[in-house]
């Protein structure tokens, strides 16, 4: 199965590969313990088992037999690694927030009693613990490196941007015997396209997908305060056109966001536009942005040109995804343009949505009321009311939320989005020809 | 890509892309739990509330029309304890017409009547009719004028299940199209599983001459009784993990021996077992465990591994045989000779009874098999769905190729008869499933003598699946 992808060579950490295409092949060699097959529905990939004791512990038994890409056996060890890795400050990752509900915050994980299991005591009740647990930032990665592959329906293959159908995934082999990935534009993809020779095409605008995708890759501009000044908010907004943004200056499949959480997850409709506040005197500020997504340094730009009209004297600063992590860690940015791979479950969707803005602090106020609600319904709708509340309070603009757009061709059949919204390549096969 | 994947990936697409099954049968309850009421009962029950609606006057007298008079009695019987739950008085009443039966009840003192037309059809158990006054103004004169009230529409449908098909097919039949005009077959849910099938099989396990059913699903086996009943269930999930499993439900049953016996072999775990039926506690013991997969009575395989087929070598007992060109999704054996018109039948005949068999490719071809004549011919066959088995439908040891539909993702699969044996198929009797995308297909008795029925293992597109039964009825 030949796939096309307009990207150059993705993030491999699980922790960094969060644009849609980079999760998207990443999720071929490395998963998490389990997959969603619903926003509160999760299958159990890696694991045996994902058991609630009570409101207290989750104890996550592996199985026996599984192994990573290069051979070595998984351990209930690894498991926990991979997890805590993503808690430290050193990883600057926002996605430590969905493991903030675990006592220590998820920093001290380790093996339960026995290799194969791993206990998680909460700090308090999170139902949405366990399908959090299946977000792809949070894949299983060997100790040889968080590069390296894990468990996924393919292995890497020698020849670079091949792969190959692993036998012994647990859910079963993937229908593809191997995966052949050509990373270009979209010029290439069109061209390789009408040469017959991509079958699957990911991360290109088109008029009609092949998938319906949830847009849950939200992108807020995250700015600090005391650098901008208290009346940003009003600025930006009575410049800026958030459908603007969505239509003309990011690729589709892409949705403007009027609130803290995409409209995949909370209804919304776009608040009028306040006017222009006062402007003291002109600011300096230095918008950053991810360098490896083009429709981030679109999004900079027209930035940049609207509230010059302001007396914003804005200049962009592409950085590296790890880069802008880090400077995203430590607070020392004035605009930020910070991208986040949202899970489809609102409340832990609201608790990365803060994590991003930049207001961990806030996590030990708003999560434990929200998870003593059993009714996952009810939760999602209490999670929606305070993604309405804390709005207008946290140091970020929530601009617009993007799918992964994929077409495949007539013979690709079975190609489908999970729920994170991530195309499922592994349930992909080719159609042989029709029975005579 | 291997095109033994792709067929049933195939399938299993346009199964999702299906729409949601309405209105289903019961779901399965635990052996010794109460029974869930049977379609005719739910049916019933639902006319017995919009009769009750109308207050009508009592007695009231109820007529029921069907092909079948043991399914328009069996409906009347319900309907009068229902209604009599309900506290009014219900008397059946016959005639021979629904404007007949105006006259008969008000003879026999009925104030009121409900006139109701039942039909089965593409698995669908359906009432039709109205509720009326009976009594008559002395002052209308030679004109026997109606009262005003009662006067309502009765209409409600439910799934049909194993018992009201038992009903419908016990006389004159209702069913759908037939080709040939000499065959119909009506078919209905039989029962409802939590998971999709894998793997069906059929056998008399308890002596009494009706084929029960296994089911296997990637998390249990279950035994179902003819009329669809829970008999036992045993959950294999402690068995080990295969180290290459299948992604869909896949796997094996078979129903052998005396004592009888069930072996099974999930396509998701390292082995499988051999069981013992133990009807007094409805339970399956192990006998011992599995290391091949059973295809049928005396006959092994093993699974093409992470794929939904069996490798092309399969077992005779012990001894290894070469029995296709590639591996197979689906291997149906019948005893009987083949219903051909060709002369090589008579090769067949002569050796007293054959075994034939019928393989399934995922390609839809297929392979009609006679290991019994001089020759050990075979035939090809092509345009098979993936739920494909040789069934005796007439109850004449003549096993007629039964197959579903052979396309990609039709609006709704469907059931073929196919007649002429191996050389020229040609098709005896098609029509609609109720619901879902059959994969799996096995005959079953109902004693000896008496025609076959086809049980069918279907995926719905919930995820969950379900057993559906099509027997032969009047044409």
């Amino acid at each position: 199965m030949r796939v096309a992808v307009a990207s150059e060579r993705p993030e491999t950490d699980p922790l960094l590969a969060d644009a849609p295409v980079d999760a998207a092949l990443v999720r071929m060699t490395t998963q998490p313990v389990c997959s969603l097959e619903a926003p509160h529905r999760l299958r159990p990939t890696l694991t045996a088992d994902i058991s609630v004791h009570g409101d207290a512990q989750l104890v996550i038994a592996i199985l026996p037999g599984r192994k990573f890409a290069n051979g070595a056996a998984i351990t209930a060890r690894d498991v926990a690694s991979s997890w805590s890795r993503a808690a430290q400050p050193a990883a600057s990752s926002p996605y430590r927030a969905l493991l903030f509900p675990i006592r220590g915050e998820g920093r001290r994980l380790s093996a339960g009693t026995s290799s194969r299991s791993i206990e998680l005591p909460l700090s308090f009740p999170w139902p949405d613990l366990a399908t959090s647990l299946c977000h792809p930032a949070l894949g299983i990665v060997p100790p040889s490196g968080p590069a390296a592959a894990g468990l996924g329906p393919f292995t890497p293959a020698r020849a670079p941007g091949t792969y190959e159908a692993n036998l012994s995934f647990p859910i079963g082999r993937p229908f593809a015997d191997r995966l052949a990935v050509a990373f270009t534009d979209e010029r290439g993809i069109a061209r390789l396209w009408v040469l017959k020779q991509a079958q699957i095409a990911l991360g290109i605008s088109d008029e009609r997908y092949s998938i319906s995708a949830a847009a849950l890759y939200a992108t807020y501009l995250v700015f600090n305060p005391a650098k901008t000044g208290a009346e940003f908010r009003q600025a930006f907004e009575s410049v800026i056109d958030h459908g603007d943004l969505s239509r003309s200056f990011v690729r589709s499949p892409s949705t403007p966001m009027h609130a803290l959480l995409p409209p995949s997850l909370m209804p919304q409709d776009a608040p009028p536009r306040p006017g222009p506040p006062a402007i003291a005197a002109p600011r300096q500020l230095a918008l950053a942005f991810d360098q490896s997504l083009p429709d981030q340094r679109s999004v900079a730009e027209r930035i940049q040109v609207k509230l010059h009209e302001l007396k914003y004297k804005v200049s962009l600063r592409p950085l590296p995804r790890s880069k802008l992590r880090t400077l995203w860690a430590s607070g020392g940015y004035d605009l930020m343009l910070h991208a986040v791979l949202l899970p489809p479950t609102p409340a832990a969707a609201l608790s990365l949505a803060i994590e991003a803005s930049g207001r961990h602090e806030l996590l030990s106020a708003e999560l434990p009321p929200l998870g003593a609600i059993a009714n996952d319904a009810e939760r999602d709708a209490a999670a929606r009311e305070r993604a309405k509340a804390l709005a207008g309070s946290l140091p970020s603009i929530p601009l617009y939320a993007q799918a992964l757009g994929a077409v495949a061709s007539e013979e690709i059949k079975g190609l489908h989005a999970d729920a994170q919204g991530l195309p499922a390549l592994d349930d992909a096969f080719i159609a042989t020809e029709a029975p005579p | 890509m291997s095109p033994a994947r792709s067929l049933t990936a195939a399938l299993l697409a346009a199964v999702l892309g299906q729409s949601a099954p309405t209105g289903g049968p019961s779901t399965i309850a635990p052996p010794g739990s109460p029974e869930v009421a049977s379609a005719l009962g739910q049916l019933a029950a639902r006319l017995a509330r919009q009769v009750a609606e109308a207050s009508p006057e009592g007695p009231i007298g109820l007529y029921a029309r069907a092909d079948s008079a043991e399914l328009a009695r069996g409906f009347i019987t319900l309907l009068v304890a229902e209604l009599s739950k309900a506290k009014l008085g219900a008397i059946a009443v016959s005639a021979a017409s629904p404007d007949a039966a105006e006259g008969v009840a008000r003879d026999r003192g009925a104030r009121s009547l409900a006139r109701v037309s039942l039909s089965l059809d593409r698995g669908q158990l359906e009432a039709r009719g109205d509720l009326l006054s009976t009594w008559v103004n002395f002052w209308s004169g030679k004109s026997p004028t109606r009262a005003p009230r009662p006067a309502a529409i009765l209409q409600a449908s439910v799934s049909a299940d194993a018992q009201a098909l038992a009903l419908a097919s016990s006389s004159i039949g209702v069913g759908s199209q037939s080709a040939g005009g000499d065959l119909n077959l009506l078919g209905a849910t039989l029962v409802a599983l939590p998971l999709p099938p894998a793997a069906i099989a059929a056998g008399d396990l308890d002596g009494d001459g009706k084929d029960e059913i296994a089911a296997l699903t990637n998390d249990e086996l279950i035994v179902f009784s003819a009329e669809g009943r829970v008999l036992a269930r045993r959950d294999h999930r402690s068995l080990p993990p295969s180290p290459t499993p299948c992604r869909e439900p896949f796997g094996a049953v078979a129903i052998y021996g005396n004592p009888r016996r069930i072996a099974y072999f999930s396509a998701n775990r390292a082995r499988g077992e051999v069981l013992a039926f133990d009807l007094a506690r409805s339970s399956l013991r192990p006998i011992e465990p599995l290391d091949r997969v059973p295809l049928s009575r005396g006959v092994w395989g093993t699974f093409t591994p992470g794929q939904n087929t069996f490798d092309s070598e399969i077992y005779f007992d012990q001894k290894r045989d070469r029995y296709a060109d590639h591996p197979f999704s689906a291997l149906s054996f019948s005893d009987g000779p083949q219903s051909s018109r060709d002369s090589r039948s008579d090769a067949a005949a002569d050796g007293g009874g054959s075994l034939q068999s019928v393989i399934v490719f995922p390609n839809g071809s297929g392979l009609w098999k006679n290991a019994a004549s001089r020759q050990n011919d075979s035939w090809r066959l092509s345009g098979l769905g993936a739920a494909t088995a040789l069934v005796d439908i007439d109850g004449n040891r003549l096993p007629d190729l039964v197959t579903t539909t052979a396309l990609y993702n039709p609006e709704r699969d469907e059931l073929r008869v196919l007649q002429g044996g191996p050389i020229e198929p040609a098709t005896r009797w098609r029509g609609p499933i109720p619901r879902g995308r059959a994969l799996q297909m096995v005959a079953a008795s109902n004693g000896m003598g008496n025609p076959q029925h086809v049980v069918l293992g279907v995926w719905l597109p919930d995820g969950s699946g379900e057993l559906q039964v099509f027997r032969k009825v009047s044409p």
